[in-house]
């Protein structure tokens, strides 16, 4: 299973990013069987973009195979998106990449089913 | 000709500038601050309006084979393409109809989305305004469609800013007047739109609004001076009530004359 984190630098130890469509990268962890297999890091190129960087992020992600995106928040669209594509969004902000994983395969993690108001990280970039 | 009355700064006096010339001077007069028109404030009469839209595609499931090229060609992010849905967001689409265009199964139509109105006003000055629907992101295609119905001769009153909206309100227009007021703050966005005039080849000049305050602009200015409206009460008084500035007839009769021989 493919799971998708916002982050900055990116990697395991990076922390989970507020923002998703403006995320500076996503760190994509791949995990069997609860263990990692994988880590590739992908720089975000859509969010220098004007308009519709989570929803480009979101096609991106939903034609990488991602099935789970770990985050702070997200906006309408992006999220209308992942939902469409049938990807589950966690709330994740804040927290090291690692630990968010573990909590989402611990089923600790509290699901997105409400998206935060358009361009929320717009000019945030974290 | 079409004399366009710009700005840069917000509330310099265009507006006061484009309704009272195209009063005196007897010309057709256009309102295409679309976001916020109010020079029909100046002139009431019997009215017409007209919707105005603009094209964004549909994408019929049906005949799509969710090859994914709409998406790509898409340069706002408007089209999403999953394994088995395709979906648009019309908010972001700026209609150029590359999609629709490049679709291979012919898939994508494109539909019509309002995006506000044109409204004629007869009165003592023919004047025609857009409205843009809240919401909608782009003034520009609804500009176009209040454009399409100028003559040779009119009165353009633009919005305020630098960007696409001032471009497009000036394109069309043979020569620009340039509102400002003594003051740093409408300087400095006068240079600002000073520049994009000079970048896009068209000829200004300059009016000086509120003339009489302390602040030097004239000296500043490396551009024709139109003509002076002295700061007075009596001028913010007719205004704030929308009347037109009856007394100072000569000042735009002035005005026009030095456009025609520049």
């Amino acid at each position: 299973m493919k799971i998708a984190v916002s982050t900055t630098e990116g990697g395991l130890d990076d922390r989970v990013s507020d923002v998703f469509g403006r995320a500076v990268s996503f760190t994509i962890v791949d995990v069997e069987d609860g263990d990692i297999k994988s880590v590739e890091v992908v720089r975000n190129d859509f969010a220098v973009r004007g308009g519709g960087a989570g929803i480009a992020v979101s096609q991106f992600l939903a034609d990488k195979g991602v099935e789970v995106v770990l985050t702070g928040n997200v906006g309408p669209n992006a999220l209308s998106v992942l939902n469409s594509a049938g990807i589950k969004v966690y709330r994740a902000g804040g927290m090291k990449v690692k630990e968010a994983i573990e909590k989402f395969l611990k089923g600790e993690l509290e699901q997105i089913l409400v998206p935060s108001d358009p361009k929320f990280g717009r000019h945030r970039r974290v | 000709m079409r004399v366009a009355v710009a700005s840069g700064k917000g509330g310099t006096g265009k507006t006061t500038v484009a309704v009272n010339l195209a009063y005196f001077n007897g010309i057709d007069l256009f309102d295409l601050d679309v976001e916020e028109p109010n020079c029909h404030i100046f002139f009431r009469g019997e009215s017409r309006e007209e919707a105005v839209f603009r094209k964004v595609p549909k994408i019929e499931e049906d005949k799509c084979n969710f090859c994914g090229i709409c998406r790509d060609v898409c340069e706002f992010n408007a089209i999403v393409v999953l394994k088995d849905k395709a979906y648009t967001f019309p908010e972001l689409c700026h209609s150029c109809g590359a999609c629709s265009y490049f679709c291979p199964k012919g898939a994508i139509v494109e539909v019509n989305k309002r995006i506000g109105k044109v409204v004629e006003v007869r009165s003592n000055v023919r004047l025609t305004y857009g409205v843009l629907e809240i919401g909608e992101a782009q003034p520009t295609p609804l500009m176009r469609a209040v454009k399409r119905r100028m003559g040779r001769k009119a009165i353009i009153d633009c919005p305020p800013g630098a960007s696409c909206p001032l471009v497009e309100s000036v394109l069309d227009a043979d020569f620009c007047i340039l509102v400002c007021e003594p003051t740093p703050f409408s300087y400095h966005d006068l240079k600002l739109v000073m520049e994009v005039m000079r970048k896009i080849g068209k000829p200004f000049g300059v009016v000086i609004n509120k003339y009489g305050l302390p602040f030097d602009i004239e000296s500043k200015v490396d551009a024709p001076i139109l003509g002076r409206i002295p700061f007075k009460r009596e001028i913010a008084e007719k205004y704030s009530k929308g009347e037109l500035l009856t007394e100072y007839e000569e000042v735009f009769g002035e005005i026009y004359d030095r456009v025609r021989e520049l």
